[in-house]
């Protein structure tokens, strides 16, 4: 039943908080090959993975594999879902059972497979990643080490034996053992006829295994799309801004100026071995000539594609995948230009009482004409310029529309006599809307504002609290702490809930989980969250955070109330003034 | 300059225990009631380790090979029991020490925010602190980005913010563990220049690392396998084969492919001259100038 078609992406967008990291990218990734996506940190190779494994919703955009779409109207395939495995980076700390065998029995689940079909490949699967069944099968896997868990989540994966692995940096904290057991995990899957796509920084390790590689910069795919890796292997060697390049490249690159000629390969790159015995050959037999004589082309144009892709139907896909149409539009950065005010760019207090004087003239509204009138001031002095800000909010802002809207229709609703009344529902109306411009306005504080600037606000104001031993002092690293650790607990519960949705095959929309999953994974959440904050507290001591031991802190940000912070406030007192006189 | 030649750290027969939570499965019943209880664990045995002011040193070894644990003894950090004799120089200033994820361990919201943090706890006078934290950020390359918000910095800028704050607070001693791991190579490019610039400035460094393609020739390299020091010596001993195995090997690492490729051509008969060169430009000049020498003999 397994299909031999290639995993398609066409004009692929995904938005991430708001902003584009996807942007237009189309490939054809080749079944029963190994691609590689790579890029700089920040390019967005984890997203396209993400997305391709349907753990991301993308904004447009097809994904489909062999003739199966991953999106069917608001709900992912199955059929799709079922041919493919994933394993998302830091993916060693997923586990949410109480022992080894139990995890395998969650992930195998969807393939609802016989007990025994299950219990041999545990075994095999183990004893692939070289893990022995019989000792770890009943372990908790919480309780085994970085190493082993990096192995387990890779044993995991074969045991389910997708037709297609997606992986994400499957080479960070595996050592060399580790790391050959990857690699043949890899070509035992491909020559079984199975497709790898993986995102990698690591190269030395994975280029040489792998058939074809996908160049990601900015969100879209970099030139010609898909190409064969040692095309890409010598477009590398041959630039000269791609900064450092993995060892071998160098050294051939390195070679080759040194006017040293080697043959042809029609690998990435050659082994050690044959490396040495090609030099060897040139060094001892007395052939002088080629060394003497420079300028030789071997190494940086071999042959432009290796039998291995060309004699496959895939080649199709692969100049397909070169379409120059394609390549036009990568070629637009997707990130916008907006303007960012820095955030100690105002006092904190110059922004809070112009924020207080603004909010007061909203409110101070007794019609919808004043209610119009503050919503253009507001559009015209906070929300166009410090969009940006408030964009990251939009599902939010959405919701709280929707749910005026419910309490507005309800506000009509007469119980003493069944009727409906349009006088509270106007009333309703107009305080809520009222509300919600304060509140939107009121959301780009905490980007003008950093946690820290607005301690020292306090304590600046507030200072004379201290007489009264009050401890300001002490709320210094607190205030700032809390504020580093929200979005760490935001990132680390999607984290856990795209693990979950991975493995449990589920077909609703990424983010959304089911319940029965919820109660699984809220406990190892919680012990991720302590791991954290440990990690932190660790982190903040090793860099001499409570080193000094008693030594009162010194002050090195005081805020100074400067002409700008005198202007901003008369601005939105002028504002404050027109509102309360309308 | 006998500062030079002092001791920063000095180590004789030193042991490292940590308690560790033990769990057992009660055996022949087969009950699912575990029994937990805490055992002593030893995860360094007998350290011999001088570490000279302003020296560069490499900790290497494999996963659970107890580098870490030698690097956060170094740093004075936790609270294992520990026998022996350990010694810091005296007047010496504590040891940061960075880790792989910088993420856990920046506070402030800009990298210069975070510097005036740590500094601020760190109890140094506001007027010094502007001309410190300018000149940390020129040597971590960090002068554009420091205002910043670290959120919207790649990971390699995170890394050089976290070790920025550690330059401003002007410690005579930086450990810095497994810094690249999560980051590409053009990031682990501009961490390993920030250093070696903070090092030619007269900084001790102690980088523990697994990636071996970081050493270079003249650095100094202590591998460690399951708690002992290994090896203690120069990188080309590291990689020489003089009995059997060579050091790198003996720790269960990997050499590197410039290194591969050096034992292939010895195997074959090519000595060459450095004996063991570690980067690809100085193995390409060896090779060349081997090349060369023989040019002559033949007609």
């Amino acid at each position: 039943m397994r299909s031999n078609g290639s995993l398609h992406v066409h004009d692929l967008s995904v938005l991430v908080d708001g902003k584009t990291i996807v942007n237009a990218l189309s490939a054809a990734f080749p079944a029963g090959r190994i691609t590689l996506i790579v890029g700089h940190n920040g390019a967005g190779k984890s997203t396209v993975l993400e997305t391709l494994a349907g753990l991301r919703e993308p904004a447009g955009g097809i994904i489909q594999l062999a003739d199966q779409q991953l999106w069917l109207k608001k709900k992912l395939n199955k059929e799709y879902l079922m041919q493919i495995g994933v394993s998302l980076q830091q993916s060693s700390a997923q586990w949410f059972l109480s022992t080894v065998a139990d995890e395998f029995r969650y992930s195998m689940r969807p393939y609802q497979l016989s007990g025994e079909e299950m219990n041999a490949r545990m075994e095999d699967a183990l004893a692939a990643v070289g893990l022995e069944s019989e000792r770890f099968l009943e372990r908790d896997p919480k309780t085994l080490s970085g190493g082993q868990q990096r192995r387990l989540s890779l044993a995991m994966l074969a045991a389910c034996q997708p037709q297609w692995l997606l992986l994400d940096e499957p080479t960070a904290g595996l050592d060399a053992d580790g790391i050959q057991q990857l690699c043949v995990l890899l070509m035992k899957h491909r020559a079984a006829g199975g497709s790898a796509i993986i995102v990698a920084h690591d190269l030395e390790v994975l280029l040489p295994i792998s058939d074809a590689v996908l160049e990601i910069d900015n969100g879209s795919a970099v030139s010609i799309g898909i190409r064969p890796a040692v095309q890409y292997a010598a477009s590398l060697a041959a630039s000269t801004d791609s900064g450092p390049l993995p060892q071998p490249l160098e050294t051939a690159a390195f070679l080759h100026q040194a006017g040293i000629k080697l043959p042809a390969s029609d690998e990435a790159w050659m082994e050690p071995k044959a490396l040495a015995a090609a030099l060897t050959q040139q060094l001892l037999s007395g052939d002088h000539h080629a060394v003497a004589q420079s300028g030789s082309q071997a190494i940086v144009n071999p042959p432009d594609r290796p039998d291995s892709i060309t004699d496959s139907e895939d080649a199709a896909v692969l100049i397909t995948a070169a379409n120059p149409s394609i390549q036009h539009t990568n070629r637009q950065a997707p990130r916008s230009n907006t303007r960012v005010i820095p955030s100690d760019r105002f006092d904190p207090r110059a922004v809070v009482l112009s924020y207080l004087l603004f909010a007061t003239g909203i409110l101070l509204q007794q019609n919808w004409w004043g209610l119009l009138v503050a919503t253009l001031f507001a559009s015209a002095f906070v929300w166009w310029p410090l969009r940006y800000t408030i964009t990251p909010w939009r599902n939010a802002i959405i919701l709280y529309i929707r749910m005026v809207i419910v309490f507005i229709l309800f506000a009509g609703i007469k119980l003493t006599s069944i009727g409906y009344d349009w006088h509270p529902v106007v009333e309703t109306g107009f305080r809520l809307s009222k509300l919600l411009v304060v509140m939107v306005t009121g959301l780009p504080i905490a980007a003008l504002v950093t946690p820290i600037r607005l301690q020292r606000a306090i304590e600046q104001s507030l200072g004379w609290l201290r007489k009264i031993k009050l401890p300001i002092d002490a709320l210094a690293l607190t205030v700032a702490l809390i504020f580093r650790f929200l979005p760490m607990i935001k990132q680390e519960w999607e984290r856990f809930v795209r693990i979950a949705h991975a493995r449990g095959k589920s077909t609703t929309r990424p983010g959304k989980l089911p319940a029965r999953m919820l109660y699984a994974i809220t406990a190892p959440f919680m012990l991720a969250m302590l791991r954290g904050a440990d990690e932190m507290t660790d982190a903040l001591e090793a860099r001499g955070y409570g080193r000094m031991g008693g030594s009162t802190p010194t002050r090195g940000i005081v805020l100074r109330w400067s002409i700008s912070d005198s202007k901003l406030t008369v601005v939105f007192g002028i504002l404050f003034a027109i509102l309360y006189w309308l | 300059m006998n500062f030079l030649h002092r001791n920063r750290w000095k180590l004789e027969s030193v042991d490292l225990f940590v308690q560790a939570a033990v769990m057992h499965k009660s055996g022949a019943g087969g009950e699912r009631q575990p029994l937990i209880h805490t055992r002593e664990h030893q995860l360094l045995f007998n350290i011999d380790l001088s570490i000279k002011s302003g020296e560069w040193v490499f900790i290497v070894g494999t996963n659970g090979s107890g580098k870490s644990t030698l690097a956060r003894l170094l740093a004075g950090l936790g609270q294992p029991r520990v026998s022996g004799v350990m010694t810091s120089a005296t007047g010496a200033s504590f040891a940061p020490l960075v880790t792989q994820n910088p993420e856990a361990a920046l506070v402030g919201m800009t990298p210069e925010e975070d510097a005036i943090l740590l500094l601020e706890q760190l109890a140094v006078p506001p007027e010094e602190m502007a001309s410190r934290i300018d000149a940390a950020m020129r040597i971590t390359g960090l002068t554009e980005w420091m205002k910043q918000p670290i959120a919207q910095l790649s990971g390699g800028q995170k890394q050089l913010a976290a070790i920025a704050g550690c330059i401003a607070s002007e410690a005579d001693a930086l450990i810095v563990d497994e810094p690249t791991a999560m980051l590409d190579p053009h990031a682990s490019t501009a961490v390993m220049a920030a250093l070696r610039e903070l090092h030619r400035r007269g900084t001790t460094i102690v980088w523990v690392t697994q990636r071996l393609e970081e050493l270079i020739e003249g650095d100094r390299v202590v591998a460690m396998k399951d708690g002992r020091i290994t090896f203690d010596g120069s990188t080309e001993h590291f990689y020489i084969r003089s009995s059997k195995k060579s050091p790198c090997e003996e720790a269960g690492l990997d050499a590197t492919y410039v290194v591969e490729t050096v034992w292939e051509l010895q195997q074959s008969g090519v000595a060459l001259e450095p004996p063991m060169p570690l980067t690809a430009s100085s193995l390409a000049k060896a090779v060349s100038s081997y090349a060369q020498q023989r040019q002559p003999a033949c007609p």
